[in-house]
């Protein structure tokens, strides 16, 4: 009987004796999903997916916004954006900043840790890049507080003067610690297979395409940094284009394709389709897909009319097969083309040396070389007497011609075309504003989280509220 | 599956027990017996169900039809006997004297007692306590109520029969009940109540989906995993309310815990005999409600449709919208003739099967929706011996559901005994499997299979007979051809399908043939206890539980499907989840002195919890309709996931009870939890509570106030946090051509977390008046759930977007009140009312520094939220712009300008849910009628916002009476400037733009149902004996059978998960109305 009494206090304490027990608690709760720390090329790939897929894919920074904008295409069902009315969420990239800019943040704080140049340079350019787009698109954002977890959870806004001169100075930094021979990226880098040669070329013509941006408000700042971009080194030929050529097979197809598996909400734009008629530009069939009349023609919906009205689906062109119907297209954050264009422009404002004329031909040249059009065809194009280069309205030339060239980056296009106002668009007959719209929306949860710092950057721009689509950025001039 | 149950074995307990259950007989000699009948006091009549217990023994039986009771294997002595019976007060008969194999008659009269005040409950830790003792609110759901009406999932029988109680059941079959008690207190955490089989927790995951277009199971409803306990299993279910009932449960009680005890053999028939009892249901079913759909205008934009390819290669043939021509029969003339100023009537009108006369197809939904038929077959075995007793049972439910091609199965398969195997070692086991399956069950909640969100954009003249006859196109058909060369993204290496659109929607019924996907789910749960008595007032259990699912998804996508690859594919998802409980209670019960009792309880609890995920999605196949990973177009998508989590426990009790008229308790728990940083890992958490029954203290019972009493408590409930909190990892990133690729966490972690805090406090009455003929229960509660662990959604300029942290507090105060009343009472009818009334407030007090908003969820623009400062689920959205007399102000084209700012639109909390149960025995006949429903709360109705858009809504013929371009001029509304707006609009441009408010979607959630509605008729004994049966009744059931509600669309009891973001409709299935019988036979 008392030892029966024993045992089972002896069982129950057996079972009690892991109880307050807490070391063993330690491993339980490591998570084994997923590592702690990785390398930095294994954080790149995912990174520059994500921002060539939302910068110059089918989001708000080309078809669904920036590029419908531009009128390079139609939204041909569900018109919302088409006449500016934006569905709430939208904004201009915020989302870059949990997606993409941590990520190029730590490879710089890797590269600085691990003593790799390389990390740390690629980390800086890809960031500048990104900022880049997002103050073009919103105006002033949080820059040097961004970024820092939880030391700073309520980021201020900087000056989109103040993000320009910080990104020249990183991209500088960034072109002189690139070590061509040092360690690099075996894997992960989508854009250059790790040649850090193309890299340091990426980031001075990219800080050349920044330069230029400041025409119109600080053209000494921007002539100073168009020389240094051109005197270290920029795109020399196509091959040197920032591209991602996707591939074939899922999840690597491009957006467009993926978005024409299951969407068709965008057709080609009506001004965009009947410019390049008038110009008898063989980029057409590159760019556009003809309708399905009979017989097929290349025609663009208006933009900004009401769902169902105008022409029936099947007469309106679809945007080129090269994207929409191959999943492995290739998508550009920028090209040779472009490059030339913005140095020709130098010349011809006479930030650089170089003679304007050729820089553009050959700007339009590089352009039509990378859809592959016949050099006959290029030439008959460049002896129109209304693309040959004539000083006088060389700079209204030169932002015609790119805005005809930088179809599919509607990002850049449309920053240009705030900078130029060429051509002359005008909102479609439903547009909600008089205007087309000069900027994207901040995020809207800003006004839940943050909101003395953007409340305070609303005002300091002079914007109606952080929706604001109106108000034309500083970097414009306007 | 095998190797959980390989582990219960080597516990070495179940199968023995069994054996002992089995094997232990009559092996006393000179044993004699207790054996009597238990009859009403009042009429006289047998009562059957009561039970008789043995005091101090483990022995009970379970009284006949005839009232008979039989308890045998006694060794000589006097016994105390106890009769307990739902309904009537316990009565104990001292001192029965057994002499050596003799039988001591022992007949027990019982009276009425207000049900509910004299009652044994099941407490926190299995512990069985009188009702009058309990200082909280606990109350206790009667068997009837849990097999009357058959029901797919236990937990809804909870619903309208409990006060503080509020239940909503999901439309899909085999579908989720969401279950809350006494309001939300977590703002993103559990709010549902801990479920408790025979004292060990099982899981109630919502391993449902994750809202719109995803989640851990694809879009698919496939029920909490407590609604699968099959209640004919159940012999009581009791509610803990708050916190203070279920203080000895610790933290994953502080939203409430249900406990459920299982029947096991007791009350068998005795020695040699098995009883058998066996209940058979069918059940037929349609849809309670479908949206009110105009029957006027077909197909098409601006009162024009053309179909060529129906992918915008006619006109408007891609409108997936119901703005098309007037639906007057008219086979010519869909179209504008060029000048635009008349229909063209020289063209036929086309649609997609051919040219036809265009005309309304009003029941083309309803027609869509199948009878659905249910059977139920349970089957239950029991034997007892005074030393042992074992029961088995068999469910099986069949459902060929309302959805086309759908079928749920569920098999269950319970085995539960208990043995006296010495004077003071006893034992009990149980085991239950239960395997799920269902086939093709429609998607909710606006996903790609979800019928009800097709039928948002069906045509309204769309013939649903004609897509049911033909799933796949005739290649050779010119259309087809034309259908093929409108549409490249169709492969020609499969079939083409037979829709009426091609741009959006595929046919329902190819979706419901075709795109198959196949749910199935094992389960097996069990406990072994046993206790050692080591003297009269003292014994030790230890006892061990587990509960195991597997759960597997397969979701197929032939080539050809529209949304989501329609190049083909496939998800699969494999489940396991599991939790292990191990415990051990000491309890010492003994007077102190005269009068005082004290009962002590300590014991300890080790659970361990365990998830593991894998996943497969391809995206395009390579061969149309064979569905493997290696047959993916490019790399599929796998993941793995785990997670464990370990708690540890001590806990006690003391219970003070002074003449049976006054009773303390004091409780104490710490817990020691995995998911805590180490230094904050350890929390305690005390109790108190107090019953005083005033009519036997003060000696004031009259026929008048029978029974008093007044109870109070306060507690104080800890609380831990999800596993992997505290540190972050790399997250995975899309990878290229297969070489994978990481990315940074989007949450910021915290490794200083301290445990969450809930107090609770509560007070009561009970009382029984005219001979407690009536009964009232009152009680009115606060709740406060402080330093909520959250993750709170930080500014993602910092680079992350939310950050874990200990904040936030929401405080639920309410008043519940539960009556019971017999109006009438002879010897032949009865007339028995029970009526439940609950009022929560809930106030969130407060969030993060700085933050005034936690979206809980958002869908369609609406945004669920706690909202500082006011009640939990607010429904976040755009209103209309409205001047400062509250007119609409309108663009110069005289359409509504929607307010940039978001406003509250509603609510989904309602202010109060009730319930109202009569039920009338007439001699062998009886007839009971259950009703519910809630008061106030808001729905945001995507079938209502979307239906408006689309124009299929009986709503928006508004604008167009008479023609599709009569048009709307918006009342009472003014131009921006302040004048008045005359400005007409097309209904098509009024109803698109209300896509922009989604005040428009919002709709009041109060309701009524007719719930349960049950005619039941025992037969006769002579007739059952007749028929070979000693018991025999038959009855006929209803669900859900009327529906009254403040608006007409939709049914306002709505859910597609148990998560926190409710109050969204979002393409809801319909709810099944179902009318049966069930047949019920004891042979």
């Amino acid at each position: 009987m008392r030892h029966q009494f024993l045992s089972v206090l002896a069982a129950a304490a057996l079972i009690g004796s892991g109880t307050g027990c807490t070391g063993e608690f330690t491993d339980v709760n490591t998570n084994p999903n997923g590592p702690v720390d990785v390398p930095p090329p294994s954080i790149l790939s995912n990174a520059i997916q994500n921002v060539v897929g939302n910068v110059n894919g089918t989001g708000m920074l080309n078809i669904r916004g920036a590029g419908l904008w531009v009128q390079y295409y139609s939204e041909i069902q569900y018109r919302d954006e088409d006449k500016y009315i934006l569905r709430s969420g939208t904004s201009g990239g915020w989302d870059f900043y949990r997606t993409s800019l941590l990520d190029f943040q730590r490879m710089i704080d890797k590269g600085v840790a691990a003593a790799t140049p390389n990390w740390e340079a690629v980390g800086r350019i890809m960031k500048s890049y990104t900022f880049g787009v997002m103050t073009d698109a919103m105006g002033d954002i949080p820059y040097s507080e961004a970024l820092l977890g939880d030391s700073v959870l309520d980021p201020a806004y900087d000056t989109q003067q103040s993000i320009y001169s910080a990104l020249f100075v990183d991209l500088k930094t960034a072109s002189d610690q690139i070590d061509p021979s040092g360690i690099g990226f075996a894997s992960g880098d989508l854009l250059y297979g790790g040649d850090m040669t193309l890299w340091r070329k990426f980031a001075n013509s990219l800080r050349l395409r920044l330069a230029l941006h400041l025409s119109n408000v600080d053209a000494t700042k921007g002539a100073a940094e168009a020389q240094a971009a051109v005197a270290a080194g920029v795109f020399e030929s196509n091959d040197d284009n920032a591209t991602l050529w996707y591939l074939a097979a899922n999840p690597n197809r491009n957006p467009v394709y993926d978005n024409a598996r299951t969407r068709d909400d965008y057709g080609m734009s009506k001004t965009y389709v009947d410019s390049l008629l008038s110009w008898n530009d063989p980029r057409l069939p590159v760019f556009a897909q003809p309708n399905k009349d009979t017989p097929p023609a290349y025609r663009g919906l208006p933009n900004g009319l009401n769902d169902g009205e105008g022409d029936a689906l099947s007469l309106i062109s679809r945007i080129g097969a090269l994207w929409r119907e191959t999943p492995n297209a290739p998508i550009s954050l920028q090209t040779y083309s472009e490059v030339l264009f913005l140095q020709a422009e130098a010349a011809r404002r006479g930030w650089i040396a170089g003679n304007a004329a050729t820089l553009y031909a050959n700007a339009i040249r590089a352009s039509m070389e990378m859809y592959g059009i016949d050099d006959a065809d290029i030439d008959t194009y460049l002896a129109d007497p209304r693309v040959v280069y004539n000083a006088a309205t060389g700079l209204t030339q030169i932002a015609y011609q790119k805005w005809v060239s930088m179809f599919m980056q509607g990002m850049e296009a449309w920053t240009e075309w705030r900078r130029t106002r060429v051509p002359a668009l005008v909102p479609g007959p439903r547009a909600v504003l008089s205007s087309i719209p000069d900027r994207l929306p901040y995020a809207d949860n800003e006004l839940v989280l943050n909101k003395a710092n953007v409340d305070a950057a609303v005002a300091a721009q002079g914007f109606a509220s952080s929706t604001d689509l109106s108000a034309p950025l500083w970097f414009t001039g306007r | 599956m095998l190797y959980s149950w390989v582990q219960a074995v080597r516990r070495g307990v179940v199968l023995s027990l069994l054996a002992l259950a089995f094997a232990a007989g009559s092996a006393l000699a000179q044993a004699g017996r207790i054996e009597g009948t238990v009859r009403s006091a009042t009429t006289g009549e047998p009562l059957a169900n009561a039970r008789v217990t043995v005091l101090g023994r483990n022995l009970s039986a379970i009284t006949d039809a005839r009232g008979f009771y039989q308890i045998s294997d006694l060794p000589p002595g006097g016994y105390d006997v106890r009769a307990t019976l739902l309904g009537f007060a316990p009565v104990t008969l001292t001192n029965v004297r057994v002499g050596p194999g003799l039988a001591a008659t022992a007949n027990v009269e019982m009276r009425a007692a207000a049900i509910q005040l004299e009652e044994v409950v099941v407490t926190a830790l299995g512990i069985e306590r009188e009702q009058r003792t309990l200082s909280f609110a606990a109350q206790m759901i009667s068997e009837d109520k849990l097999t009357d009406v058959p029901k797919a999932n236990m937990v809804a029988s909870l619903q309208g029969n409990i006060a503080g109680v509020h239940v909503t059941n999901s439309g899909s079959p085999f579908g989720s009940a969401r279950v809350v008690v006494r309001g939300a207190s977590s703002i993103l955490g559990q709010n549902q109540p801990l479920f408790i089989v025979d004292g060990v927790p099982i899981d109630n995951s919502a391993a449902s989906l994750d809202g719109y277009g995803g989640g851990s199971m694809a879009g698919y409803d496939i029920g909490n995993a407590a609604g699968e306990i099959n209640a004919n299993n159940i012999e009581s279910m009791t509610v803990l309310k708050g916190p203070n009932a279920a203080a000895l449960y610790g933290s994953r009680a502080a939203n409430g815990a249900i406990v459920i005890t299982t029947k096991k053999g007791q009350g068998a028939p005795g020695e040699g005999g098995f009883g058998v009892t066996a209940t058979f249901g069918t059940t037929f079913q349609r849809p309670l409600r479908l949206p009110d759909y105009q029957n006027q205008y077909g197909q098409g934009f601006y009162g024009e449709f053309d179909f060529v390819d129906g992918n915008g290669g006619g006109l408007n043939d891609f409108a997936d919208e119901s703005w098309g021509p007037k639906l007057d029969g008219r086979t010519t003339g869909c179209v504008m003739n060029a000048a635009g100023t008349a229909y063209d009537t020289a063209r036929p009108c086309r649609q997609f099967f051919g040219v036809g006369p265009w005309e309304a197809h009003p029941d083309n939904v309803s027609k869509f929706w199948e009878t659905g038929v249910v059977t139920n077959l349970n089957i239950a075995v029991a034997r007892a011996s005074s030393r042992s007793n074992v029961r088995l049972s068999v469910g099986r439910t069949d459902e060929a559901g309302m959805y086309p091609n759908n079928t749920n199965n569920r098999t269950d398969l319970a085995l539960a005994g208990g043995a006296q195997i010495s004077d003071r070692w006893s034992a009990e086991a149980s085991i239950n499997y239960i395997n799920n399956t269902m086939q093709n069950q429609p998607a909710q909640a606006y996903n790609d299979t979800d019928p009800m969100q097709g039928f948002i954009w069906f045509g309204r003249q769309v013939d649903v007979r004609m897509l049911k006859d033909s799933l796949y196109r005739d290649p050779d058909d010119p259309l087809t051809k034309q259908i093929l060369t409108g549409n490249p993204n169709l492969r020609t290496d499969a079939p083409i399908p037979y829709s009426w659109n091609y741009s959006y929607h595929p046919n329902p019924y190819w979706s419901a043939g075709v795109k198959t996907t196949d749910y199935a789910r094992n389960r097996g749960l069990g406990h072994a206890s046993v206790t050692y008595k080591v003297s009269d007032w003292l014994s030790v259990t230890g006892r061990t539980g587990r509960d195991w699912y597997q759960s597997h998804l397969r979701a197929n996508y032939p080539v050809n499907n529209i949304d989501p690859n329609p190049q083909g594919g496939f998800t699969d998802v494999g489940e396991t989840r599991s939790e292990t409980n191990t415990d051990f209670l000491i309890t010492a019960n003994r007077p102190l002195f005269s009068g005082l009792d004290v009962t002590v309880n300590a014991g300890g609890n080790a659970r361990v919890s365990d998830i593991d995920r894998n996943r497969g999605d391809v995206s395009q196949l390579v061969i149309p309709g064979v569905y493997t990973l290696e047959n993916s177009a490019g790399q599929p998508t796998t993941t793995l996931y785990q997670e464990q989590k370990k708690v540890n426990s001590l806990y006690g009790s003391a219970s003070f009870n002074y003449k049976n008229w006054f009773n303390v308790d004091v409780t104490g728990r710490n817990d020691w939890s995995s998911t805590l940083p180490e230094s904050q890992n350890s929390f305690f958490y005390p109790s108190v509570g107090g019953a005083f029954i005033f009519t036997d203290a003060l000696g004031m019972q009259s026929s008048f106030l029978s029974y008093g009493k007044l109870r109070a408590s306060w507690t104080r409930v800890g609380n831990d946090t999800d596993p992997y909190q505290l540190a972050a990892v790399y997250g995975a990133g899309t990878p290229w051509g297969g070489q994978p690729s990481f990315t940074a966490p989007d949450r910021l972690p915290n490794a200083g977390l301290k445990p969450e805090e809930t107090t609770g406090q509560e007070i009561g009455a009970d009382l029984g008046l005219l001979d407690s003929k009536v009964t009232l229960n009152a009680t009115l509660y606060q709740k406060t759930t402080e330093n909520q662990i959250l993750p709170v959604s930080i500014s993602n300029a910092t680079g992350y977007t939310s950050a874990v942290v200990n904040s936030g507090s929401v405080r639920n105060r309410g008043i519940e009140l539960a009556a019971t009343i017999t109006p009438v009472q002879t010897r032949d009818f009865r007339w028995n009312v029970a009526a439940n009334w609950s009022k929560n407030t809930n106030k969130v007090l407060s969030l993060y520094s700085g933050v005034q908003r936690i979206v809980v969820g958002t869908y369609w623009n609406v945004s669920v939220t706690a909202d500082s400062g006011q009640p939990y689920g607010n429904l976040v959205g755009r209103k209309w712009m409205r001047d400062a007399q509250g007119r609409t102000v309108v663009d110069d084209t005289g359409l509504p300008i929607r307010d940039p700012a978001q406003a509250v639109l509603g609510n989904y909390t309602p202010d109060w849910v009730g319930g109202l149960s009569n039920t009338f025995i007439y001699k062998n006949l009886s007839v009971s009628l259950g009703f519910d429903g809630q008061m106030g709360g808001e729905v945001y109705s995507v079938t209502k916002w979307f239906g408006q858009y689309s124009g299929v809504l009986e709503a928006t013929l508004l604008g167009r009476e008479n023609e599709w371009d009569d048009g709307y001029v918006v009342p009472n509304s003014v131009h921006e400037d302040g004048t008045p707006n005359t400005t007409s609009v097309l209904a098509q441009d009024y109803w698109h733009n209300t896509f922009y408010a989604q005040e428009e979607g919002i709709i009041d959630a109060s309701y009524l149902k007719l719930r349960d509605a049950r005619i039941g008729f025992t037969l006769p004994s002579s007739i059952a004996q007749r028929l070979g049966f000693s018991e025999a009744s038959i009855a006929v059931v209803g669900r859900n059978l009327l529906l009254w509600a403040k608006q007409k669309t939709l049914d306002p009891e709505t859910t597609f998960d148990t998560g926190n973001r409710q109050g969204v409709e979002n393409g809801q299935l319909p709810t099944a109305r179902s009318i049966g019988f069930t047949l019920s036979v004891r042979p």
